[in-house]
């Protein structure tokens, strides 16, 4: 059973060990905790050393490549780029105007021009894909030559676009004319279209 | 169980025991204890408690003790229980705060006391808290005594961490080591000038009396009138156990085996107590006081 205690002390007993208690069961928790922070750094510089070095290399890598990058940036920045296109663009012209095939061209020409027309000059304008304008001068003997050659034109696949820019009627009965078509060399020749 | 530290000393009029306890297997051991004498007059009669009149007597045997005794501080002084007052106080109510209670508790014992309550150190203790009615329990004892007492052990580097009655601490002993109960128990601690009755209604105490003892009224005849009291104002006709402490004991047990018709049971050193030295002779209620203040 329970004791009585009327205690008339000016200063009564206070029983402070479960205080006491406490406070060194916290502070051994606390020396623990601190000994095992301390190991873990230890065990965190010593584990991971190779692997941070590797990061540092890495890095020193990266920081190499984007001084690299910058030198080629500022490179960049300094050249004339608007020439650079234009000289570009000249180049690729000459290099379409090397690859040309004119042979396959007047081949192609003879094949569809009828036989009372003949032509008088032919211009390509020279790109690097796609069609190449042609501007070209024929002479026919009769009036429907013109019309006979756009059709023509027009049913061959190598052709595209044909347009008439002038008719002339020559004093001596003769009529000459000035088509622009577009030239597809890569399309199918007209044998094969027949074909 | 809540224990205080291991030094007790027992002061009375004429007589200081220290006695120092340690932890034993099943109840605390007697370290050590030795009985100092006071110088005559050094404590003075008065009303309520003894007037400190030699403190000089006093700090000379604190002295001696300390010299014999080495370093220690945290001391439980224990007192004869006819230098204190104990009341059992019926109140309407009781205030909340701790101050205003000890007001209300100082208040009661005006009508009870023949000093002026101010002049008293009062710890008091709440037993029953019914609708319009507190009982309390409460222990009291002149201020400038305890005072003077706890100055003169202060001088001499004890620090007293407990002032309390030696019979009260009897039967904490005893009770400390039953298990609960709801019955009624009888206690008696019967020493050579005065004697204490005590009934206790499972932990709660029922009546508490303390008288000194004269020439026109016997011990035999003090019993009687307690047993007469009891049985008309408490409606106690017997009890479950009855517990009798202190050198004159055995003087007592059959008056009160026959007005309360219960066993009677001496309160003995050794129920209490491991290693006990010899030449104990005449302070085993007092060193039993100290295993209700030490209980390890």
């Amino acid at each position: 059973m329970k004791p009585i205690h009327l205690n008339l002390a000016a200063r009564p007993y206070r029983d402070y060990r479960p205080v006491y208690a406490v406070v060194v069961a916290l502070s051994l928790l606390s020396a623990f905790l601190m000994l095992n922070n301390i190991e873990t750094y230890y065990r965190y510089i010593h584990e991971t050393k190779a692997t941070r070095a590797k990061i540092a290399e890495v890095e020193e890598q990266a920081r190499v490549e984007k001084a690299k990058e910058d030198t080629a940036r500022q490179r960049v920045k300094g050249l004339d780029l608007a020439q650079l296109d234009q000289q570009t663009r000249f180049i690729n012209a000459k290099l379409a105007e090397r690859a040309f095939s004119w042979s396959r061209l007047l081949d192609e020409l003879e094949s569809i021009l009828a036989d009372d027309v003949r032509l008088m000059s032919v211009s390509p304008q020279f790109t690097v894909n796609g069609p190449i304008p042609l501007s070209m001068n024929f002479e026919a003997k009769s009036g429907d030559g013109m019309i006979t050659t756009i059709n023509r034109m027009n049913a061959d696949p190598q052709f595209k676009n044909a347009f008439p820019s002038n008719e002339t009627a020559n004093d001596d009965g003769t009529y000459t004319f000035v088509l622009s078509v577009d030239y597809l060399p890569n399309a199918p020749q007209t044998a094969e279209v027949l074909r | 169980m809540r224990s205080f530290p291991p030094d007790v000393v027992v002061l009375d009029s004429d007589s200081l025991m220290h006695a120092r306890l340690g932890r034993g297997k099943a109840n605390p051991r007697i370290v050590n204890a030795k009985t100092y004498r006071l110088a005559p007059e050094t404590f003075t009669a008065t009303p309520v408690t003894p007037q400190l009149a030699n403190e000089a007597a006093l700090a000379e045997t604190l002295r001696r003790l300390r010299t014999e005794t080495g370093k220690w501080e945290k001391v439980s002084v224990l007192l004869p229980d006819s230098w204190f007052r104990i009341n059992i106080v019926d109140l309407p109510s009781i205030p909340e705060r701790d101050s205003d209670a000890m007001d209300v508790v100082r208040w009661s014992l005006k009508r009870t006391l023949p000093i002026p309550p101010e002049q008293l150190r009062i710890a008091y203790s709440v037993l029953s808290h019914a609708e319009g009615n507190v009982k309390v329990l409460v222990l009291s004892a002149l201020e400038a005594t305890l005072g003077a007492i706890e100055r003169v052990f202060a001088a001499a580097g004890f620090e007293v961490v407990l002032i309390e009655p030696v019979g009260l601490n009897i039967w904490n002993a005893i009770t400390v080591r039953e298990s609960d109960t709801s019955g009624d128990r009888l206690f008696f601690y019967l020493r050579g000038t005065d004697f204490t009755t005590a009934v206790f209604r499972g932990a709660h105490p029922l009546f508490i009396r303390s008288r000194n003892l004269s020439a026109e009224r016997a011990i035999d005849q003090e019993i009687r009138l307690s047993a007469s009291y009891l049985r008309d104002s408490l409606n106690v006709e017997t009890f479950t156990s009855c517990y009798v402490a202190g050198e004159r004991g055995a003087d007592i047990h059959a008056t009160l085996a026959e007005e309360f018709n219960t066993q009677v049971r001496t309160v003995a050193l050794k129920d209490y107590a491991e290693d006990i030295p010899s030449g104990m002779f005449g302070l085993e209620a007092e060193l039993t006081a100290c295993t209700g203040v030490f209980t390890g």
